[in-house]
């Protein structure tokens, strides 16, 4: 794999992975502080 | 009677993202990255998602939650009570019926094809099959396409698609909240898992031949993601990152709309399909391009994995995957687990097509949950039986072109529209954020105003350019299949004016005032 190759794995992985963690961290959140 | 609604937050985006995972995570979105420019695709396929994937997804979550309101959980109510002074607009709603109900025909054959092929795996059914000549026969054989030593006839195939159907109508039979919240909540933690074991177990083969030590996994993830930037002046790039998109997201369905129906008023949707798209991406680009592309390559080397990138779903899925297992240690195991996370895949997504049409008869003609059920799946068990015994006649790909081509561009774009221009930006913005965890970014208004509608129109039009007059004269069908094709296609225009009549009966019926008006 080319070092831009790599760049753009990692980069659209974090990317990702970053959105999904933030959503579900919100989301999990705002469900205990709604069962509050 | 009051309105069943989901039993957790996290309930309901699992279950529209269980509606958008399913094969194109694992089969489509692989190839067309590695045969449309490979990492540099990302660079279209990002931008779709962020100006035409995400919007959609906040239009139809948001108007299904406004229509759901109304006691609507489909779009010719939910159409009627955002535009209450036009009474055409509740017909242009039918297509959000008819999409899914004609996908869910066919897409559950399909998905019994899995289950099949989970079996055998097991069983080692297939597994004197050791070139893609005999797994394409084996393939046939089982399609009732061929008589050979494989199959003498559908008999496999039909007893798998009973299975697939009559779990499909269990599943539905036990409501929102008992049987989808329950299987999308326990089937997705299931699929991450098994595509987890499985990219792990691809991305640790190293190099199996050793005489070519250049076959390895990493160097099939630079297939995938090395960047060919000249791919980028192509439009077709541009157009088939943008289906991508629209595809895996199963925006312009009516799906989701339908799922959102079932929110109460304080409900969030602005988080919740941010985090429903955002959990199919995770599927699709992370461990969807981890898995097909570079086993293909380990195994198999780079000409034969352009050639696979290339290939059909069909193909890709129960041709070639089934022979890479055969190549891999303990490879029966990891054959089953593939094709069981791609039955649940399938199953998450088939429940949420069936809804509509359910839900339709439940509010509109007021029927129990159970004799909605029972005319629904009376009627699509009857039409699944063309496209079982026809399929060599392109039955399959003739539902499949007005199924989901045409009516997911045609209904997104008339969402978009009726959302941004008729109920009106402001209202639609201020509707949005109702109950909302989140602040979207405000040049969304803009975008859901002006781009989205304007690359939906673009879309279309490239489409009817390019494409309707071959496919309306059916140029490109065989001279034999042409009587069945134009068969599939007076039957699907008879569905849609069944439904249509349907609708028209039901406002007359009960809502005699708004058609007066």
């Amino acid at each position: 794999m080319t070092t831009a190759g790599w760049i753009f794995m990692l980069l659209s992985w974090g990317v990702i992975l970053g959105l999904f963690i933030y959503c579900m961290v919100r989301t999990l959140s705002s469900g205990k502080r709604n069962d509050k | 009677m009051s309105r069943e609604h989901w039993g957790s937050k996290l309930g309901v985006i699992l279950a529209v993202a269980g509606s958008a995972v399913g094969l194109g995570n694992f089969l489509r979105f692989p190839g067309i990255a590695a045969d449309n420019g490979g990492g540099a695709f990302m660079i279209p396929y990002f931008v779709s998602f962020l100006l035409l994937g995400l919007p959609l997804m906040w239009i139809e979550w948001t108007i299904g939650r406004f229509g759901g309101g109304f006691e609507h959980s489909t779009a010719p109510g939910v159409f009627q009570t955002m535009w209450r002074k036009n009474r055409f607009i509740k017909y242009f709603g039918v297509i959000g019926i008819f999409g899914p109900t004609v996908i869910f025909i066919y897409y559950t054959y399909i998905e019994s094809w899995l289950l099949g092929y989970g079996v055998f795996s097991v069983t080692g059914r297939y597994a004197a099959c050791t070139d893609s000549t005999q797994m394409a026969e084996f393939l046939k054989g089982y399609q009732g396409l061929v008589h050979n030593d494989y199959f003498s006839g559908l008999g496999s195939a039909y007893l798998f698609f009973l299975i697939t159907f009559i779990t499909n109508i269990v599943v539905l039979c036990f409501g929102i909240r008992g049987g989808i919240e329950r299987v999308c909540k326990w089937g997705l933690v299931v699929l991450f898992g098994l595509a987890v074991i499985l990219v792990v177990r691809v991305l640790t083969l190293g190099a199996p031949d050793s005489a070519r030590p250049e076959w390895n996994p990493i160097a099939g993830m630079g297939f995938l993601w090395n960047p060919q930037w000249e791919k980028l002046k192509e439009a077709k790039v541009w157009l088939a990152a943008a289906g991508q998109i629209f595809f895996t997201l199963s925006v312009g369905f009516g799906v989701i709309l339908t799922y959102a129906s079932y929110l109460t008023k304080q409900d969030d949707v602005a988080l919740s399909g941010l985090t429903a798209a955002t959990t199919n991406e995770l599927a699709e680009v992370i461990l969807g391009g981890s898995i097909v592309i570079p086993a293909a390559f380990a195994f198999l080397g780079p000409q034969a994995t352009q050639a696979i990138a290339g290939q059909g779903l069909f193909d890709l899925g129960f041709i070639t995957m089934p022979l890479i297992f055969e190549k891999m240690a303990y490879g029966t195991v990891f054959a089953a687990m593939w094709f069981f996370l791609l039955f649940i895949a399938g199953v998450t997504s088939s429940i949420s097509l069936a809804l509509p049409a359910i839900a339709f008869l439940e509010d509109e003609f007021n029927l129990s949950r159970r004799e909605a059920i029972i005319i629904f799946a009376t009627i699509t068990f009857i039409l699944c039986q063309p496209v079982i015994f026809f399929l060599g006649n392109g039955v399959l790909g003739e539902m499949d072109f007005w199924g989901t081509s045409v009516s997911l561009v045609v209904f997104g774009t008339i969402e978009a529209i009726l959302f941004g221009w008729v109920f009106g930006i402001d209202r639609a913005w201020t509707e949005l954020h109702q109950g909302s965890d989140i602040r979207i970014p405000g040049f969304y208004r803009w975008i859901i105003k002006y781009v989205t509608p304007l690359m939906l129109l673009t879309i279309i039009g490239v489409w009817v350019w390019q494409e309707w007059k071959s496919k309306l004269l059916m140029e490109e069908v065989e001279q034999a299949n042409r009587p069945f094709v134009l068969m599939t296609r007076i039957g699907l225009m008879g569905l849609f004016a069944f439904l249509l009549i349907m609708i028209w009966v039901v406002w007359k019926r009960r809502h005699p005032s708004e058609e007066t008006s």
